[in-house]
């Protein structure tokens, strides 16, 4: 699949600060030990899923990149299998973005 | 800190006496509005004191924002835009005072009449209030588009929006290309549609001021009126069908997709009231293909906006989310880009 980002930690990070800053100071009592707590999954998922990522996306960047040259080259125009492809791929996604998506 | 705090009203107050030719002014109400990333908007209230008589007067004040990034027209090209439009017959806000001079608030900023009614569009194509007069909002959106178009170069007013491009839609597909080119992204999706645009442009049009974020979302909506179009930060000459297949693209529908003109109302009476005003016709496919013109600049657009998080230049999670809204954005250009038989 093509990356999209900000990616699942990136996504993590950014909430857990958003949380963290424009939120929680503003509970108190329960409700701020549950916002707390909130903050403490969503660092420790952030961590998790850094973690299990591939080291290494240079090989779909390098496959994206010759698609790419491919396709501005005008070699591509009526290639009906790559227009397929993509689809799928934007597919799948839009499936982890907005699965609600029509 | 805020411009309110770090700014005392009574320079403003000064300021604002002598734009309106005014004896004084004094400043009731200074507050921030919500939105705008790149531009300030605060909501001035004022009663404005002639020959002994006060008078209210509700303004608002545009200025940059302390980070602005240097890619949208100046205020002062804006106030210059504003008024050509509001003297073409556009609702929009009446511009009122311009102020180059940085010793009154630090920065340029201009002051323009406050409209009535509401912009968000999740709110205007959803509540059922407007439900019996989609026919007459879609048709005065219509009518109001008409008339900016009707606004030709060569403009000695708005000189500094430069000459017309001769080729609108290849002058974007280069654009587009050469920003990700810099910006190092590989994005077969996209890129296949901007080859797919690059093959099957039309004809250019002649060239008409248009506004460039022409939809829902950036009018204002009072009763069954529309009160004034906004964000006049990206108008420039182009395309007529530029603006109109902007304005009904699927992406600007907020999710009702079968009010095909901006969420809402109907395609037709979007056109009717365009031609009404005066329009040049307008070629159904001329507007299909920038309708998928539409959706490479919002991906483009997503695409830097994410990029604007993820540089730490301003780290924000509606930025972030914006970013990844480039999937779906992406598969409705491939949608519509699909190839012909060899």
């Amino acid at each position: 699949m093509t990356p999209d980002r900000p990616d699942a930690a990136e996504l993590l990070a950014i909430a857990r600060t958003t949380l963290m800053t424009e939120i929680v100071p503003a509970l108190s009592g329960e409700q701020r030990l549950a916002g707390l707590m909130i903050a403490n999954a969503l660092g420790l998922a952030g961590r998790e899923v850094a973690a299990r990522m591939p080291p290494d996306e240079s090989a779909v960047a390098a496959e994206d990149r010759a698609v790419v040259n491919s396709i501005r080259a005008g070699v591509l125009d009526h290639a009906i299998d790559i227009h397929d492809r993509l689809l799928r791929d934007a597919e799948a996604r839009v499936a982890i973005a907005n699965p609600k998506y029509r | 800190m805020a411009l309110a705090e770090a700014n005392p009203p009574s320079a403003l107050a000064r300021w604002l006496a002598q734009a309106l030719g005014a004896d004084s002014v004094r400043i009731t109400g200074w507050q921030r509005m919500s939105g705008g990333a790149v531009q300030e908007n605060h909501a001035l209230d004022c009663v404005v004191i002639v020959a002994g008589r006060e008078q209210g007067h509700r303004f608002v004040l545009r200025t940059d924002a302390p980070s602005a990034v240097a890619v949208s027209r100046s205020r002062a090209e804006e106030f210059a835009i504003l008024r050509a439009v509001h003297a073409a017959g556009v609702p929009a806000p009446r511009a009122i005072a311009l102020c180059e001079d940085e010793a009154v608030l630090g920065r340029p900023f201009y002051i323009m009449e406050r409209l009535d009614g509401i912009a968000a569009g999740h709110i205007l194509v959803r509540d059922d209030k407007w439900q019996g007069d989609r026919v007459a909002l879609a048709g005065q959106l219509g009518e109001a588009l008409a008339r900016l178009h009707a606004i030709r170069p060569p403009r000695s007013d708005l000189a500094f929006l430069g000459a017309p491009p001769a080729d609108a839609a290849h002058a974007a597909i280069g654009k587009y290309r050469a920003w990700l080119d810099q910006a190092g992204l590989a994005r077969p999706a996209l890129e296949w549609g901007l080859r797919w645009l690059e093959r099957h442009a039309p004809a250019p049009g002649p060239a008409v001021l248009c506004h460039r974020d022409y939809r829902t979302g950036n009018y204002l909506v009072a009763g069954d009126k529309v009160t004034g179009i906004l964000d006049w930060e990206f108008a420039g000459w182009s395309d007529r069908h530029e603006d109109v297949g902007w304005f009904c693209a699927k992406c600007w529908r907020f999710g009702q997709n079968g009010r095909e003109a901006g969420g809402i109302g109907a395609r037709k009476d979007f056109y009717r009231g365009y031609a009404a005003a005066g329009g040049a016709s307008i070629d159904p496919a001329a507007v299909a293909y920038w309708e998928s013109m539409a959706h490479a600049r919002w991906a483009v657009i997503a695409l830097q906006q994410g990029e604007r998080h993820l540089s730490g230049a301003e780290p924000s999670l509606n930025l972030a989310l914006t970013g990844r809204m480039v999937a779906e954005i992406e598969l409705e250009l491939l949608r519509r880009t699909a190839p012909e038989a060899a």
